[in-house]
């Protein structure tokens, strides 16, 4: 019966750390296409950045954290910092496959986070496609058409996005290039920002409340021992 | 004197009807647009039966599309599918509806909104249709959006159905809908035109809803 009981709470502490590991809410998400707004939305959130101005010239950038909890990787051979003719940026490289893509990967719940998409060919007939990736699995912003705006390297594209759950990938796929064959118009990626990454409050209560639940029979049982 | 007031009275009537006819919202439109830059198809196999009398989201035809910013766009939004409309025993003139909303607005031809009449995907052919009257049947609806900000504009596009119990019977037809295909094309610029002139974007004609500003509508 005592044993049982035991069961009991361990499943019960169990579902506890599930749900405080999963979340049950769909993302509520706000999208930005201006940095200045994007930065006014967050406001005195404390922010982490990355201008890739510290790494040298085509540094490996693969697995490389360029935020605390935040990788690139790309489909294509190489992701090397790139001196371009302002400053410098990330870059994939070369374009010999049909697509090209980034993927922006967050092992940490950053909820607010934006950067700049440079491109070098203001022509381009696009679109190019963003996804957002959340950790309740919402599917609703994959797939957003980005037209090019005339963005070049010193005038890039801003994405910026302020969501209640969170992000734990950006997948950000190039647009075709003018009379291309090959893939694809190239883009890098430049400027994030990010509010950092802290553990929401009900998060961290259910985990503790669910770790104590899991600990109290060996407390109770270290009670008895001391009688 | 008074047949002279009547005249008048219904001269005034018919010359405002047909006014209100000509500057009707959802008359005559022609919506023109540059190259397709955007495709999305929802499918779904798994057979669905409804006898609501209003109108109800169809389930799994439905998704949200994003216009990207400082554009104007059309969206073209063509369902098909399979589908029966069936009232076994009854002989009322009963049909089964569907309707396509772009942002919340019904698309053009706004069928279900502004027409005399409602829009009949399939009839019950006053009792001649069976539970085994299969039959293909698609239909398409358009409008025009611009996204005047800088964020791209979430815009939800979803089929919804329902059945019009004409005769009053007991029993509502029976809606059924099956294999179905929700194929949604976004291309660049958009104009509509209509008889009486011209307007800048079909979104405003229509009332651009508040939900469509927002880049956050789901």
């Amino acid at each position: 019966m005592k044993h049982t009981t035991h069961l009991q709470r361990l499943a019960a502490a169990s579902l506890l750390a599930m749900a405080a590991a999963s979340g049950t809410h769909a993302a509520n998400v706000t999208l930005f296409g201006d940095r200045a707004a994007f930065l006014t939305a967050i406001g005195a959130a404390p922010v982490v950045t990355q201008d890739f101005e510290s790494f040298a010239d085509s540094a490996n950038m693969a697995g490389v954290d360029i935020l605390p909890g935040v990788t690139v990787s790309t489909n294509l051979a190489n992701l090397e910092v790139f001196q371009g003719s302002g400053d410098k940026e990330l870059f994939a490289t070369s374009r010999n496959l049909p697509e090209a893509e980034y993927h922006i990967n967050m092992s940490s719940a950053y909820k607010s986070i934006g950067f700049d998409i440079d491109a070098f060919d203001p022509g381009t007939p696009g679109p190019g496609f963003l996804d957002f990736y959340f950790a309740d699995g919402d599917t609703t912003y994959q797939g957003i058409p980005v037209l090019p705006l005339n963005a070049t390297e010193n005038d890039p594209l801003f994405q910026g996005i302020i969501s209640d759950t969170a992000i734990t990938k950006i997948v950000w796929r190039e647009g075709p290039e003018v009379g291309g064959i090959n893939c694809c118009e190239e883009t890098a990626l430049d400027n994030f920002v990010a509010v950092q990454a802290v553990p929401e409050p009900s998060t961290t209560l259910m985990l503790l409340g669910g770790l104590g639940m899991i600990g109290l029979p060996a407390v109770r049982r270290r009670i008895g021992l001391m009688r | 004197m008074k047949h002279a007031y009547q005249r008048l009275a219904a001269g005034a009537l018919f010359s405002l009807a047909a006014i209100t006819n000509a500057l009707a919202v959802d008359g005559v439109e022609t919506f023109t647009s540059g190259s397709s830059f955007f495709k999305r198809v929802v499918t779904n196999t798994n057979p669905q039966t409804t006898s609501t009398t209003v109108f109800q989201d169809l389930p799994s035809a439905g998704t949200t599309i994003f216009v990207p910013p400082q554009t104007a766009v059309l969206v073209s939004a063509r369902f098909d599918a399979e589908a029966r409309c069936s009232n076994t025993g009854s002989t009322a003139q009963d049909w089964c509806e569907a309707q396509i909303l772009i942002g919340g607005v019904e698309g053009s031809p706004q069928a279900s909104t502004n027409g005399p009449d409602t829009y009949s995907l399939k009839s019950t052919n006053a009792g001649g249709e069976t539970t085994a009257s299969w039959a293909a049947q698609s239909f398409s609806r358009h409008r025009c959006i611009r996204n005047t900000s800088t964020a791209p504009m979430a815009v939800n596009v979803k089929v919804q159905w329902k059945v019009t119990n004409f005769g009053g019977a007991a029993a509502a037809p029976d809606f059924w809908i099956d294999d179905s295909a929700l194929a949604i094309d976004m291309s660049r610029d958009c104009t509509v035109t209509s008889p009486v002139g011209t307007a800048a974007f079909g979104a405003a004609a229509k009332g651009l809803s508040a939900s469509d500003s927002q880049s956050n509508a789901r």
